[in-house]
């Protein structure tokens, strides 16, 4: 009984002593209009220290009504995506992007076989059965990313002290990573906001609402 | 007596075929669907007269409803069937008020993996359309190939070609000796090609062009000079109101320009504009009609 008392006032003071020490770092994410910016990926890459190893963590992107969900993912180098079909119907998810070339051809259910992404860059996702289905897994080698909610902001909590390299990614960002990047001091306590105001391009993708003569299927 | 019947039991065996198609595969759980449409078309030259003063203008609705399924067969192939329910309704000519009844089946095939791949499908549809004017009641068949070509993301070039029939349900006795009066039993081929570009993520312009040569109606005044190139000659009280009008069948080319306009508000329904031009060129150099269709269309997947 003691030696377990003694055990949580230990960790106690471990997470009081770390919460204490760190930093959280706010990023907001508008468009050239000031309009916010949902799906953006913040990724903070603390420079000049180890990097902290990753963890196999199993991710998911669902195919729900004939769509990808979410539309962007997020996730670290090393990372399993699971792809759990949740239609009643077969879907065939693909991709041909250079970080991460795969292909699950056509199958129905939630137990979909994960597939490893183990290259850093941008994964764009498609079905073969339903083109208009587009969705996208951004693959990054930092500890720390999250992407965007409705309102355009991401909090990235629990940042140790240091110098990070931020930058954030979207699918219709016309900039470049490199030309988004920002270098930011956090210290223990630190609450820090960085905003981003972005030029975004279209996204195209085929027509999924009924047009006449398309014969089509949706 | 057997006339009705006849109506009664053709409608039936659609809506049996319909049944019988559809009915199965629902064990297998594939994927059903449905759409529903509203269009309204203005045609400037409904009855195809070539002469300007001969032409009667229409403004059309149809309201349609499409149920189906849809099966992914291979990797790259898929099938639907689909049965058709139209409701057209004519602004000035109550003859041409017509039911539509009907059954859709379309095989696809991808030549390869993703939505930048080219694509071949085929179809088959037979509508039967069951007018106020009986004698233009019939069944209409289409046969086609279509061949898709992503060219990016934005660009699309198709081609087609398709056979059309259109065979009437009842003949009337000779009204002119040594003509038929068979004049609503239509058929023709045709060829095409088309141009789709996405100018932005939900505004779809496409552009098309295609060459039919078949066999066309065209109601016009009684003319003695129709005689001479004319398969067959009924009269025709759809547009009789003012003076008697002839419905003669006869061959022609004919160039359809189109050019339409798809708007998705979201990710199920759509508005859609068009226009087409048609001119016909009837044969033996007998003179061209023209007809131009403007279009508006809502489409909503269910």
């Amino acid at each position: 009984m003691k030696t377990l008392l003694s055990t949580l006032i230990a960790l106690g003071a471990l997470t009081l002593g770390s919460s204490v020490h760190c930093a959280q770092l706010r990023g907001i994410v508008q468009d050239a209009n000031g309009k916010a910016v949902p799906n953006a990926v913040l990724v903070a890459m603390p420079e000049g220290v180890a990097v902290p190893p990753a963890n196999a963590a199993i991710e998911v992107v669902d195919q729900i009504d004939k769509e990808f969900v979410p539309y962007v993912k997020p996730v670290r180098v090393g990372s399993l995506v699971r792809f759990p079909n949740k239609d009643n119907i077969q879907h065939h998810v693909y991709s041909f992007s250079s970080a991460k070339k795969f292909e699950l051809p056509l199958y129905k259910g939630a137990q979909s076989e994960p597939v490893r992404f183990d290259k850093p860059g941008v994964v764009k996702l498609g079905c073969n059965v339903h083109d208009w289905m587009v969705a996208y897994v951004y693959v990054t080698d930092a500890p720390y990313f999250g992407k965007t909610v409705a309102d355009g902001s991401i909090v990235l909590k629990d940042l140790p002290s240091g110098r990070y390299r931020v930058h954030v990614w979207h699918p219709q960002v016309e900039a470049s990573e490199e030309e988004l990047a920002k270098r930011v001091d956090l210290a223990g306590g630190d609450s820090l906001t960085v905003n981003w105001s972005v030029k975004l391009k279209p996204a195209f993708r085929p027509l999924r609402a009924p047009t006449p003569g398309d014969g089509g299927y949706r | 007596m057997i006339r009705y019947a006849y109506r009664f039991l053709s409608s039936r065996v659609v809506l049996f075929c319909i049944c019988s198609t559809l009915l199965p595969i629902s064990v297998v759980r594939a994927d059903w669907g449905a759409d529903a449409s509203i269009t309204t078309v203005y045609n400037n030259n409904v009855n195809n007269a070539l002469e300007v003063r001969d032409r009667r203008h229409d403004l059309t609705t149809t309201v349609g409803l499409n149920v189906g399924y849809f099966a992914q067969l291979t990797t790259n192939t898929s099938a639907s069937v689909r049965g058709l329910l139209e409701q057209n309704f004519s602004a000035h000519y109550s003859g041409l008020y017509n039911t539509g009844i009907g059954l859709r089946a379309q095989l696809r095939h991808k030549f390869a993996l993703g939505s930048g791949s080219p694509w071949l499908s085929g179809s088959l549809q037979a509508i039967h359309r069951d007018y106020h004017d009986q004698l233009r009641s019939g069944w209409r068949y289409d046969a086609g190939l279509n061949y898709g070509q992503p060219l990016s993301e934005r660009v699309l070039m198709g081609a087609s070609i398709r056979y059309d029939s259109f065979v009437a349900d009842r003949t009337s006795p000779p009204v002119v000796p040594g003509f038929a009066t068979n004049a609503y039993d239509i058929s023709g081929w045709s060829l095409g090609g088309n141009g789709t570009f996405l100018i932005t993520p939900a505004d779809r312009i496409s552009l098309g062009y295609t060459l039919r040569d078949g066999t066309v109606v065209a109601s016009t005044p009684p003319d003695f000079t129709w005689f001479g190139i004319s398969r067959a000659i009924l009269p025709d009280p759809v547009f009789s109101s003012e003076s008697l009008f002839v419905a003669y069948r006869t061959n022609a080319k004919t160039d359809i320009v189109s050019l339409n306009w798809s708007h998705e508000l979201d990710r199920r329904l759509s508005f859609n504009f068009g226009y087409s031009f048609y001119r016909s060129r009837i044969e033996a150099n007998f003179g061209n009609y023209y007809s131009s269709l403007f279009s508006a269309n809502i489409g909503y997947s269910l």
